[in-house]
């Protein structure tokens, strides 16, 4: 993989996933912000906001997908390796490329899915912000997007890869 | 498909080695594309699943969690423990326990524990002579409280899908959380006169205890803070979490001052990675939740329990099996995000408490953290103790007991968890 990390695509891809991880980490400081300072508002002045309650959720949903991608590059992504583990190399390394395929796939409908979803709603605004849906949900295309790329990442290294080698 | 091959889709890619939240995400699309229902349902869905205010707990704990074990809070929290029951004899194995029920007044996962505080207590228990790995093993079984007593990321997750209120789960775990500390404080004062452990040779005195007890005070400040709060009606628990978060700054930056930019930073890069790996599995269920209720398999599992038995506490041993099954070899929240749709419309019809239901679902799967093959928390002590995972495994045995008889009374006895929220409530 690190080989691979010096080509030029994976270097963009590489810096692209720092910036969301640096939007990410600025997300999650804002979503605690946000809810201290209603707590502060309501208790303290009386003062409610009601955009407060959606913005954190927006910013939610663009924390949680912005990190996927940056969960499957590092490998930290939570699954099962138990009984993978305990089959000949040669067999592990064709379930290596089908879980990524697997993953590459799943990108694929979900981006699909979310053109289709947002082909009929994508002006429809939020109660409070009057963010359109899709503002309030693109944090979930982008992410599932890199996760794409990084998938694909993933497949090309399976492929290439010999019996044993891993890079867990 | 029907609601079994969705099912059974699931298990396979699991067992595929394809990471869970696209297992899950992958047979709910099966269902939908084979079904012919529009595929835009699969981004709504999956938006909306995270699209949530009380599941913003579930980040800003995660945040909470790892900023005091940044910030110095752990250490204080361990050292004050220490004072208080260090001098005797297996002092420091009661200490590991009684710690983590302070910590788990602030933080709301197993993991956080054994990650911040388990690292200085392994640390002193080995340096007193204890072995490495009963060390590690009374670790992991005390951070099974965490999850248990408020506040809780299990408890959280489980009151958004059961749609039952979030304060009142939290105060029900306050009493088990108490039981399972007596339990295991129980255990060790047992195995401390049996097996000779380590005691405190240095006898303190009064001004090391008034300044263990000045430095340690902000920290301890902090349950009693969060759960007033909770109690009062001042915060949610989401809010809860928020307040945590910059209590632990305003000490880690101000009063201990050992909180950095950097630091703050790489909490920061730590807590939106453990976020992640959660919510999105909880994003992805909600496609998979879908499948199994358009399916109506809730109503088919319903049946299934209530043509075995309409008594509560025949229900509540089979769901506890299950869970014990469940727990070694699924995540806690997946475990939690699949069975919670399933179990608790066939319980509550047999007229079991969904708040009683909850605690003893989280509390199974806890001691399921401690089981092989998925034992989160096995690995994690492993990790930060260095000790073999088989070693920890034989080491934690004996500490079963106390947690599955703490599990038996909890089931047995509904009161132990829904006497406090009917009190205040």
């Amino acid at each position: 993989m690190d080989v691979k990390r010096e080509k030029p695509q994976v270097r963009i891809l590489t810096a692209f996933i720092q910036i969301l991880e640096i939007a990410a980490v600025f997300a999650l400081f804002g979503i605690s912000a946000i809810i201290f300072a209603q707590i502060l508002l309501r208790n303290l002045l009386s003062i409610g906001f009601p955009w407060a309650d959606e913005l954190s959720r927006f910013l939610h949903i663009t924390l949680i997908f912005l990190t996927v991608p940056i969960l499957y590059r590092e490998r930290i992504i939570f699954k099962i390796d138990i009984f993978v583990e305990r089959l000949p190399a040669r067999v592990q390394n064709v379930v290596d490329v089908f879980a990524s395929f697997v993953c590459v796939a799943f990108s694929l409908i979900f981006l699909f899915s979310f053109v289709e979803f947002m082909r009929s709603s994508w002006d429809v605004p939020s109660p409070a912000l009057q963010m359109p849906n899709l503002l309030f949900f693109f944090g979930s295309f982008l992410g599932i997007l890199m996760f794409l790329l990084t998938s694909l990442e993933k497949l090309i290294y399976d492929l290439g890869k010999k019996a044993g080698e891993s890079i867990k | 498909m029907n609601g079994i091959e969705v099912v059974g889709l699931l298990l396979l890619l699991l067992a595929l080695s394809v990471p869970l939240s696209v297992s899950m995400g992958i047979a709910g699309i099966a269902y939908i594309v084979i079904s012919g229902i529009p595929i835009s349902v699969i981004a709504q869905r999956m938006g909306n699943g995270v699209n949530s205010f009380p599941l913003l707990a579930v980040p800003v704990f995660i945040f909470a969690g790892s900023l005091m074990n940044t910030s110095g809070i752990t250490t204080r929290i361990f050292d004050f423990a220490k004072l208080l029951i260090g001098p005797i004899r297996g002092g420091l194995a009661q200490v590991n326990v009684v710690a983590s029920l302070i910590f788990s007044g602030i933080s709301g996962a197993a993991l956080a524990d054994i990650g911040g505080l388990g690292q200085i207590e392994i640390k002193a228990m080995e340096e007193q002579g204890y072995k490495l790995e009963s060390a590690a093993a009374i670790t992991a079984a005390s951070a099974t409280i965490g999850p248990i007593f408020p506040p809780s990321i299990p408890l959280i997750i489980y009151g958004t899908v059961a749609e039952v209120s979030g304060v009142k789960l939290l105060i029900a775990g306050v009493v088990p959380g108490l039981l399972i500390t007596f339990f295991l404080m129980l255990q060790i004062g047992y195995f401390a006169r049996k097996y000779s452990f380590p005691a405190e040779s240095h006898a303190y005195n009064v001004k090391e205890v008034f300044n263990a007890f000045r430095k340690a005070l902000p920290a301890l400040l902090a349950p009693v803070i969060l759960i007033g709060g909770l109690l009062s009606g001042y915060f949610s628990p989401t809010e809860v979490a928020a307040v945590t978060v910059f209590y632990g700054l305003i000490l880690g930056k101000f009063i201990y001052k050992e909180l950095t930019w950097q630091n703050l930073a790489e909490v920061g890069q730590q807590s939106i990675r453990q976020t992640a790996n959660i919510m999105f599995i909880i994003s992805s269920a909600a496609i998979f939740a879908f499948a199994l209720t358009v399916e109506q398999v809730h109503v088919q599992m319903a049946d299934m329990l209530l043509g075995i038995s309409k008594n509560p506490y025949v229900l509540l041993l089979i769901v506890n099996l299950l869970l014990l099954v469940v727990g070694m070899i699924m995540e806690t929240i997946a475990a939690i995000l699949v069975l919670t749709p399933l179990l608790v419309p066939a319980l509550s019809l047999a007229g079991v408490d969904p708040i009683h239901l909850g605690v003893v679902m989280v509390l199974n799967l806890m001691i399921g953290l401690l089981t092989p093959p998925v034992g989160m928390s096995l690995y994690m002590v492993s990790i930060v103790s260095g000790a073999p995972v088989e070693k920890v495994i034989r080491a934690i045995l004996p500490y079963f007991l106390p947690l599955i008889i703490s599990l038996i009374i909890v089931t047995l006895f509904p009161m132990i968890s829904t006497w406090l929220p009917g009190l205040l409530f």
